[in-house]
C-alpha cells in the first residue's frame, strides 16, 4: 500500500494536511480573505468587540483582529517553511555526502557541525541580531545557522545507517551509479527522517519566531505577526484577556497540526505499519 | 575470466588521528575460468567476505588489483551486467519500499529496458526459474519468508544475465530442505546459463555438491587450492581440520 493511501484512512493526519493547506493558502491569498487593512488604525474602535465589519473585534489600536490575524500567516508560517526547508536542503545534501562517502570528507563535516552545535542557538541568534540589527529575516538567518548542523547530523545517521544495507551493496556491486543508489535507495528511507525533524523544528520555529517577536526582536511594528500580537495583547491582558485567544490558538493550532501531521507521515511513509483500521478490516474479512 | 593479482587490504581502525591499520587480506592471488565454480572456505573473520566485497567492486584494495575480462572491477561500466551478487543476509537485501516486481525489474531498467509489459513479462520469467509464481509480483519483502527472499535476490542477480555470480553465504542462513533446494537451483542455472560462480560459504558439503575447485583461506590468505575431486590429497594440517571440522564423519571412518 502506497503512503498516500495510508495517509487518506489517516483521519487526523487529513484533518490537520486540509487545515495546514488552507493556512497556507489563505496566507498567499491573504488580500482576498482579510476583510480589512491590517495596519489601518481607527481609535474610535478601540477594544470593540466582534463585528459584521470586524468579526474578531478590534486590538488596542482599532486595528482589524482578524485582518492582521490572516496577513500574519506570512511572516510566522510561510516564511518559517521558506527558512526550515532551505536548512533542510543544506542538511540532506551535507548528511547524504557525508553519509555515503564517510571517512575524511565526513570526518570535516562532523568537526562542523560540532563546532556549530556547541554554541546555544539562542546565543547565535542574539548574536545575529546584534550585528544585523533587529528584523525576522535575521532571526530566520540565525535559525537556518544553527539548525543546519543539527539537521546534518540526523540525516547522516539515517543515511549511514542505510547505506550498510544489502540491498544498497547488491545496487552497487551490479553496477548502479551513485546517482541511482542515492536516489532509489538512500534518500526515499530518509524521507521519513526528515519528515519528521521537518515537522517537529517547524512547531519549535513558529514559537520561537512568536518568542523573539514577543520580546520586540523580529518582526517590527506594525507589520502583524502573531508572536508581536500576542505581545500587543499582553500589555492589555487584565483588562482585554480576550486579545490573546486569536493568535495564541492560531500559534498551537498550527503548531500541533504539524506535529500530528509529521507523525503520521512517519507512520504512513514505513512500508511494514499497517494503520489499524485496514488490520481490523483484514482480520473481519479473514473471519 | 577473473583474474586477482596481490591484493592486500587493510582497514582504518581508530578514531580521526590514529593511523593504525589492520590487514584483512594480505597477498591474495588466485584465477578463475570463464564457466568454473570456485568455492572459498575459511573460519569467520579470515577475510572471505571483504575479498567478495572488492571482487563486486564495492570497496577498493589497497594494492594489487582485481581484473574481470581484462578490466579493471573497480569501473561500474565493467560489472553492470556482467557481474552480480547475492549476500548471505535476506532480511535486508531487498529494498523494502520495493515489490518484488520493482526489485527484480531494477537492473533490468538500468540497462535500457523500459517496456513495462515486456519487464513484467521477464519478471514473470525470472521468478518462475527460481520456483516462484507470478502472485509474488506484488509483494513486499517483509511479507516473504527467508527461502523465498532470497529466491528473489537470485532472480534479481541473474537477471541481467552475468557470466560472474558472487554468493557470500547465500545459503548458510537458511534451513536444509530449502538449502538443498536452492543449491539445486543454482547447479540448474549454472548448467544452464554456463555461469560462473564464486561460492563463499563455512559448509564444506555444498561446496564439493556445486564448485570444481577449492581456496582454503586462513587469516587473510589462500592456504591452499585443491580441486574438489582431490579433497583427500591435501597436505596443509589447518585446511585438513577445517575439512574434518566441518564433516565429522570423515574422522569417524579412520
Ligand atoms: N568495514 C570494516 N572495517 C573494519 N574492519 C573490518 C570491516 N569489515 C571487516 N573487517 C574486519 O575484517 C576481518 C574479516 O572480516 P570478513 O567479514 O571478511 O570475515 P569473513 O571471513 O567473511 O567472516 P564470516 O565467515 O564470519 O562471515 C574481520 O576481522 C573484521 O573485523
Ligand atoms: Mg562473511
Amino acid at each position: 500500500m502506497s503512503a498516500w493511501k495510508k495517509l487518506k484512512q489517516d483521519r487526523l493526519a487529513m484533518c490537520c494536511l486540509v487545515f495546514l493547506s488552507s493556512v497556507v493558502l489563505v496566507g498567499i491569498f491573504a488580500p482576498f480573505f482579510a476583510p480589512n487593512n491590517p495596519v489601518a488604525v481607527d481609535t474610535s474602535l478601540r477594544f470593540a468587540g466582534p463585528s459584521f465589519q470586524y468579526p474578531l473585534g478590534n486590538d488596542q489600536l482599532g486595528r482589524c483582529v482578524l485582518s492582521r490575524l490572516i496577513y500574519a500567516i506570512r511572516p510566522s508560517v510561510l516564511l518559517v517553511l521558506f527558512a526550515l526547508s532551505i536548512t533542510v536542503m543544506i542538511g540532506t545534501v551535507l548528511g547524504l555526502i557525508s553519509g555515503y562517502y564517510k571517512g575524511r570528507v565526513d570526518n570535516v563535516i562532523m568537526r562542523l557541525c560540532d563546532v556549530m552545535l556547541s554554541f546555544p542557538s539562542e546565543v547565535i541568534t542574539l548574536a545575529i541580531i546584534g550585528i544585523f540589527g533587529v528584523g525576522l529575516q535575521n532571526i530566520l538567518l540565525a535559525c537556518i545557522l544553527t539548525k543546519w548542523a543539527w539537521f546534518t547530523r540526523v540525516i547522516r545517521t539515517a543515511v549511514m545507517q542505510f547505506s550498510e544495507q544489502n540491498y544498497v551493496q547488491f545496487a552497487k556491486a551490479a553496477g548502479c551509479s551513485t546517482f541511482h543508489v542515492l536516489t532509489h535507495h538512500i534518500l526515499p528511507m530518509t524521507l521519513s527522517e526528515i519528515a519528521v525533524i521537518f515537522s517537529s523544528s517547524v512547531c519549535s520555529l513558529i514559537l520561537q519566531i512568536s518568542g523573539f517577536s514577543f520580546l520586540g526582536l523580529g518582526m517590527q511594528a506594525p507589520t502583524p505577526e502573531w508572536g508581536m500580537m500576542l505581545n500587543e495583547a499582553k500589555d492589555v491582558m487584565l483588562s482585554y484577556p480576550t486579545l490573546m485567544l486569536p493568535p495564541g490558538i492560531a500559534v498551537m493550532l498550527v503548531s500541533a497540526s504539524f506535529g500530528f501531521l509529521g507523525d503520521s507521515l512517519r507512520d504512513a511513509m514505513d512500508p511494514k505499519h499497517e494503520p489499524a483500521v485496514t488490520k481490523r478490516k483484514k482480520i473481519r474479512s479473514t473471519v | 575470466m577473473l583474474t586477482v593479482r596481490h591484493v592486500n587490504k587493510t582497514y582504518h581502525n581508530g578514531g580521526f588521528f590514529s593511523n593504525n591499520r589492520q590487514p584483512v587480506l594480505f597477498d591474495v592471488s588466485f584465477e578463475m575460468k570463464s564457466g568454473e565454480c570456485l568455492g572459498i572456505i575459511g573460519e569467520s573473520g579470515s577475510g572471505k567476505s571483504t575479498l567478495g566485497r572488492l571482487i563486486v567492486g564495492i570497496e577498493k584494495p589497497d594494492r594489487g588489483e582485481i581484473l574481470f575480462q581484462g578490466q579493471n572491477v573497480w569501473s561500474r561500466e565493467a560489472r553492470l551486467g556482467h557481474i552480480s551478487a547475492v549476500f548471505q543476509d535476506y532480511s535486508s537485501s531487498i529494498n523494502p519500499y520495493f515489490t518484488v516486481l520493482d526489485a527484480i525489474s531494477e537492473m533490468l531498467k538500468i540497462m535500457g529496458q523500459c517496456d513495462k509489459k515486456e519487464l513484467t513479462h521477464m519478471v514473470v520469467n525470472l521468478l518462475k526459474q527460481v520456483g516462484l509464481n507470478a502472485e509474488y509480483c506484488n509483494k513486499l519483502p517483509h511479507e516473504l519468508s527467508g527461502g523465498e527472499a532470497q529466491r528473489v535476490c537470485i532472480a534479481r542477480a541473474i537477471s541481467t544475465g552475468p557470466q560472474f555470480l558472487v554468493l557470500d553465504e547465500a545459503i548458510s542462513s537458511l534451513d536444509a530442505s530449502v538449502q538443498t533446494q536452492i543449491l539445486n537451483l543454482l547447479k540448474e542455472l549454472k548448467e544452464r546459463y554456463q555461469m560462473s560462480y564464486l561460492f563463499i560459504t563455512h559448509d564444506i558439503q555444498a561446496v564439493t555438491y556445486l564448485c570444481d575447485r577449492v581456496l582454503f583461506f586462513h587469516n587473510g590468505q589462500v592456504i591452499e587450492q585443491s580441486s574438489v575431486s582431490k579433497l583427500s590429497q591435501i597436505k596443509n594440517e589447518y585446511s585438513k581440520k577445517l575439512i574434518s571440522s566441518v564433516i565429522p564423519f570423515e574422522n569417524i571412518k579412520k
